[in-house]
């Protein structure tokens, strides 16, 4: 008789736990979720114009942006794959968490150089796995929005860093992790390459 | 404008045979009459000195102060390009550009065969391309993780890439404008090439380029350094992989025991 109560006290003990595990776990998403929005709403503005006849046509971004998101640089967009996803300006495990990451020391979005963009293969650079060849890549930063188009793609192990050096040419490297699937820490790298169309980015589009 | 712009060009320093074939220390004066960019800086209307204080094999080093002191620059040129050279000594100008202020394409050093080209920073370089046909050297330091804030160092000017802008166009029917850009590839010089015997001694170089500096003398030998190479951003390429995933699973496999925990005793209950 004892040691059934025992064996129930601890079966129940058990399923608060449970609960416990569930509930933090839809906490640290609705706070995942959150910290997401908040940089999607400041990447969102990055790049966009002043209203006509503000302060300064040529703003970066609008002055109300949450200061929580001080560190997004920027957006990037694939829109033959939908992704659309802030870019931040480090790629440390919680810039990673908000959004893709720019590897400090490559070029900056339009830049002479290579441009390295670090993502999570399991929430934003999920998509990547359909690209294709000559697929547009918007990255849009506050001096506006550069266009490259996917040269091809490859698969390296983490140990490639190569896939980062300058090239002939201006280029964007998106890298995440491979296989998509795999479960745990995936053994090598999946590379996106794309060439810069222009130095010159898009005009700024104004807000009304 | 060339004519307005440029007044006087007088050689200073040392022997002219030998700055033939090494430019360090290569050095003359120009006066402009109205506001002028270099990389870096705008001039005013004055007198200037410019002078190579050191040089690659693939890019020279180049300083210009005012003759009051005030203005000091210090930045990027290519030796033996492609622009055609003027019948005298002297800067020379970028054409079409903007009203403001004229940018200087570069500067031809008496007893040099070749035009100096400047190297411009990345936003200067397209707003020249924009308006020219010509390839445009630039360098973009921002993009290589280098600030720039009081200008490069020294270690930094001679790792940068160089890179030729030009002007081009894109997109359906060729019909829109655009900046192309290639990586700089050394071409084979119009100056002779430096003997071992002449070229310059730049152990005495001051790592600044401080104003007022000692053009090197072309005594001793000493090999034509090359840019260095550029160091990996990062050892290893980023790992990626979101701990969302298992936060959901554990979840849902924790929503779903506790669940299952939760019927199995109200099933129990019921059944007394």
């Amino acid at each position: 008789m004892k040691r059934r109560g025992t064996v129930r006290q601890a079966a129940t003990r058990l399923e608060w736990l449970l609960w416990v595990v569930a509930i933090a776990s839809v906490g640290y998403t609705c706070l995942w979720s959150g910290e997401v929005y908040a940089a999607r709403w400041h990447a969102q503005s990055i790049g966009q114009a002043m209203p006509e006849g503000g302060p300064a046509a040529s703003a970066a971004t609008a002055p109300d942006a949450p200061k929580q998101a001080s560190s997004v640089m920027g957006r990037l967009e694939i829109p033959g794959i939908g992704l659309a996803v802030p870019v931040m300006a480090d790629f440390d495990p919680a810039s990673l968490r908000r959004g893709v990451g720019h590897i400090q020391g490559t070029a900056l979005p339009g830049g002479l150089g290579t441009l390295g963009l670090a993502g999570h293969r399991d929430t934003f650079f999920r998509p990547l796995a359909h690209i294709a060849k000559g697929m547009d890549i918007r990255v849009t930063d506050a001096s506006g929005t550069y266009h490259y188009r996917v040269d091809g793609t490859e698969i390296v192990t983490p140990d490639q860093v190569q896939v980062l050096d300058i090239r002939n040419e201006p280029k964007l490297t998106l890298i995440t992790c491979y296989p998509f699937d795999f479960i745990g820490q995936a053994p090598k790298r999946f590379i996106v390459h794309a060439n810069l169309v222009s130095l010159e980015p898009d005009a700024p589009a104004h807000t009304h | 404008m060339l004519k307005r712009l440029i007044c006087a060009v007088f050689v200073l320093g040392a022997p002219l045979a030998a700055r033939a074939v090494d430019p360090t220390g290569a050095s003359a004066t120009f006066t402009v009459t109205q506001q002028t960019k270099v990389p870096g800086e705008t001039l005013k209307p004055g007198d200037y000195t410019i002078r190579i204080v050191d040089h690659l094999s693939d890019r020279l080093i180049v300083r210009v102060d005012s003759a009051n002191g005030k203005t000091h620059s210090t930045f990027l040129g290519l030796q033996g390009s492609d622009v055609s050279r003027p019948s005298a000594p002297g800067a020379v100008a970028w054409e079409n550009t903007s009203q403001k202020a004229t940018y200087l394409k570069g500067f031809l050093f008496p007893n040099m065969n070749s035009v100096v080209e400047f190297v411009y920073p990345k936003e200067d370089a397209v707003a020249i391309a924009k308006s020219n046909q010509s390839k445009v050297p630039a360098i973009d330091p921002a993009s290589e993780g280098k600030v720039a804030d009081k200008g490069l160092s020294k270690d930094d000017m001679e790792v940068v890439t160089l890179w030729l802008l030009s002007a081009t166009t894109v997109g359906p029917n060729d019909s829109v404008p655009a900046i192309k850009a290639e990586k700089y590839q050394q071409v084979a010089s119009n100056e002779p090439p430096p003997q071992p015997a002449q070229q310059v001694q730049q152990a005495n170089q001051g790592a600044n380029y401080a104003a007022g500096s000692t053009p090197t003398d072309t005594a001793s030998a000493a090999p034509v350094r090359a840019p260095r190479a550029h160091k990996p951003v990062v050892a290893a390429l980023p790992h990626t992989a979101s701990a969302m995933p298992i936060v959901w699973l554990l979840g849902v496999l924790s929503l779903f025991g506790a669940l299952t925990m939760r019927f199995a005793r109200l099933q129990r209950a019921s059944q007394r």
